[in-house]
């Protein structure tokens, strides 16, 4: 598998993929940092997200800056989604799926070896858009009021690296669910737009329907663990349900990427 | 019969393909039908067939990617149940050259080369044999269809295979660079190699060939030395003559009289007649007032073989 991992990983060094999703993570992940710490003198809010804005007081605590990451999750999740589906609807697309499966026949081989390498890029940016974005609060938060010395003991570093891997999971949960799409409809746009369309507007509807939506379907389970549990799902559950939602996506992923007909 | 089924005997060494009753189904649609492939290693075989006619999901079945719905296949002696077995060893262009666009020829290549666990220090010779050393570091995306033809084939070649496998390999060549590929395939075949090519360029085939399989509706038509092709069409007699629309009739009615049929193509008449009746007809048709302005034999090509099979099947 390690050599469908480093070709995967040839395939995605390439200037749009890092620089063009690269870029958008850090991006956002700035543009997070910038509102919340905005939006932090106003203390309370109403109405959609208010559970998103955070007060002076909660963001001079050492668990400041994990915060503001955790507002950012939904969005990174869902770039990492596009990342998934784009990529591996890609090689459906453009036909290099059996190219890659002359080469290794092996499919499972071939298909873990590809996620393996995406999950490992998609961590890595996550890692370099959340110190990015660090340093802009740094930078950024006095202006606003907010204490940042709490964030540089240690407390505040393993609330950090708390935040950042909560965000590599939440992240690499819509990951997976952005490459069972990609498998399932083999062509990127319907991956992504299908993605987009649940992890938007579909899940939110059924929020407003049914109040227990976010303790059992993907989208409020991923909020949860990547803010390391809320009132309403405790990281725990959401930890648990996750992983069984991953596994039976990698599952029905392999069987059909398996035994499917290549005729792309 | 399953795809493991043919009897290690007959799936000899001499054979580099070997299929029996492969077969393959979508739905009701039959696409390939009980093919009994005999491909000799060493040869360069042709692998021909209207447009419709099953040739690249045969291909597809060979190499892997899709599964037979019945009969047996064994490639390099491996079946085709078990591709990681034989795939090492084969190199293979399908239905067209694909590559990620946004990455060089170059990283390409060594992208296909880390998967295939292959000598990566062959890919600036592979670029320079399939001329595209200097637009090696460009974007594929800026390859014309040609230079992607070039790289497929580059790619296709990384492992050294045994059996190399080209689908339309000279799709988007310049004549140039046909007469290139078609040197490349017969100097890769006089080193030992297998090469399993279709094409709809008939006549290319004829000149690379030395094996022919020829399909049509998924079944199989023909299989043997393209020589064998070629030698069972007779010569025909191609004539044209002065005011030849008005004429054609007549000359028809001749060739009738004599027991010859012909047939009009593009303003001449092709009769399937030995070279000696060219004098009678010369000397009829002068006496009917006919002038011919063309008599000329024509020797048995591939492409009068193919549209003959197709037309006897039909």
């Amino acid at each position: 598998m390690i050599r469908a991992v480093l070709a995967q990983w040839i395939r995605l060094r390439r200037r749009s993929v890092v620089l063009g999703w690269g870029g958008a993570v850090v991006g956002f992940s700035i543009l997070a940092t910038f509102l919340t710490l905005n939006r932090a003198g106003g203390g309370t809010s109403s109405g959609p997200g208010s559970e998103m804005v955070f007060g002076v007081g909660q963001l001079s605590t050492a668990e400041g800056m994990a915060n503001i990451l955790g507002v950012a999750a939904t969005f990174l999740g869902v770039l990492t989604l596009g990342l998934f589906a784009t990529l591996i609807a890609n090689e459906y697309s453009h036909g290099t799926i059996r190219t890659l499966l002359v080469k290794e026949p092996r499919r499972l081989r071939l298909l873990s070896g590809q996620l393996v390498a995406i999950a490992v890029f998609a961590a890595l940016a996550v890692v370099v858009a959340s110190l990015v974005a660090t340093a802009v609060g740094l930078a950024v938060a006095p202006a606003q009021g907010v204490d940042t010395a709490a964030w540089l003991t240690s407390d505040g570093y393993v609330a950090l690296a708390t935040a950042i891997g909560n965000l590599i999971l939440s992240s690499l949960g819509w990951g997976v669910i952005g490459a069972l799409l990609a498998v399932v409809l083999r062509a990127p746009a319907p991956a992504v737009s299908a993605g987009l369309a649940y992890a938007l507007p579909v899940e939110m509807l059924l929020a407003t329907a049914w109040d227990d939506a976010p303790r059992w379907l993907p989208r409020g389970l991923l909020d949860s663990l990547a803010a390391g549990g809320t009132p309403l799902v405790s990281y725990n559950r959401a930890s648990v349900l996750v992983t069984l939602y991953v596994a039976a996506a990698l599952v029905l992923m392999g069987v059909l990427f398996a035994r499917r007909d290549v005729t792309a | 019969m399953t795809a493991d089924t043919i009897e290690p005997a007959t799936a000899t060494r001499q054979l580099a393909i070997h299929s029996v009753g492969l077969t393959k189904d979508y739905g009701r649609l039959r696409a390939v039908s009980d093919l009994g492939l005999e491909i000799p290693t060493g040869t360069v075989a042709g692998f021909v067939g209207p447009n419709g006619a099953g040739k690249t999901t045969t291909i597809r079945m060979l190499l892997g990617l899709i599964r037979p719905s019945g009969g047996a296949a064994h490639v390099l002696g491996e079946p085709i149940s078990h591709p990681e077995r034989y795939l090492p060893r084969v190199g293979a262009m399908i239905e067209g050259p694909a590559f990620t666009p946004s990455l060089s020829g170059r990283r390409n290549l060594a992208a296909l080369s880390m998967l295939g666990d292959h000598d990566h220090s062959r890919i600036d010779a592979l670029l320079e044999l399939v001329g595209l050393a200097e637009r090696g570091s460009d974007q594929v995306r800026s390859y014309s269809t040609g230079m992607k033809q070039r790289l497929g084939i580059a790619a296709a070649l990384l492992g050294d295979p045994d059996l190399l496998v080209l689908d339309e390999p000279t799709n988007g060549l310049d004549p140039p660079g046909i007469k290139e590929v078609r040197q490349l395939l017969r100097d890769l075949a006089d080193g030992g190699m297998t090469v399993f090519v279709s094409s709809h360029l008939l006549p290319e085939i004829e000149q690379i060939c030395d094996w022919l399989v020829m399909i049509d509706r998924g079944r199989l038509r023909f299989q043997g030395p393209i020589t064998e092709a070629i030698a069972a069409q007779r010569p025909h007699l191609v004539v044209a003559a002065e005011r030849h629309d008005e004429v054609e009739a007549e000359l028809v009615a001749i060739c009738a009289e004599h027991g010859y049929p012909s047939s009009g193509h593009g303003g001449r008449l092709v009769v399937d007649a030995p070279l000696d009746f060219a004098g009678v007809l010369n000397r009829e048709a002068g006496l009917r007032g006919i002038t011919l302005v063309e008599l000329r034999r024509e020797s048995p090509n591939l492409e009068q073989a193919f549209f003959n099979m197709l037309q006897e099947e039909s």
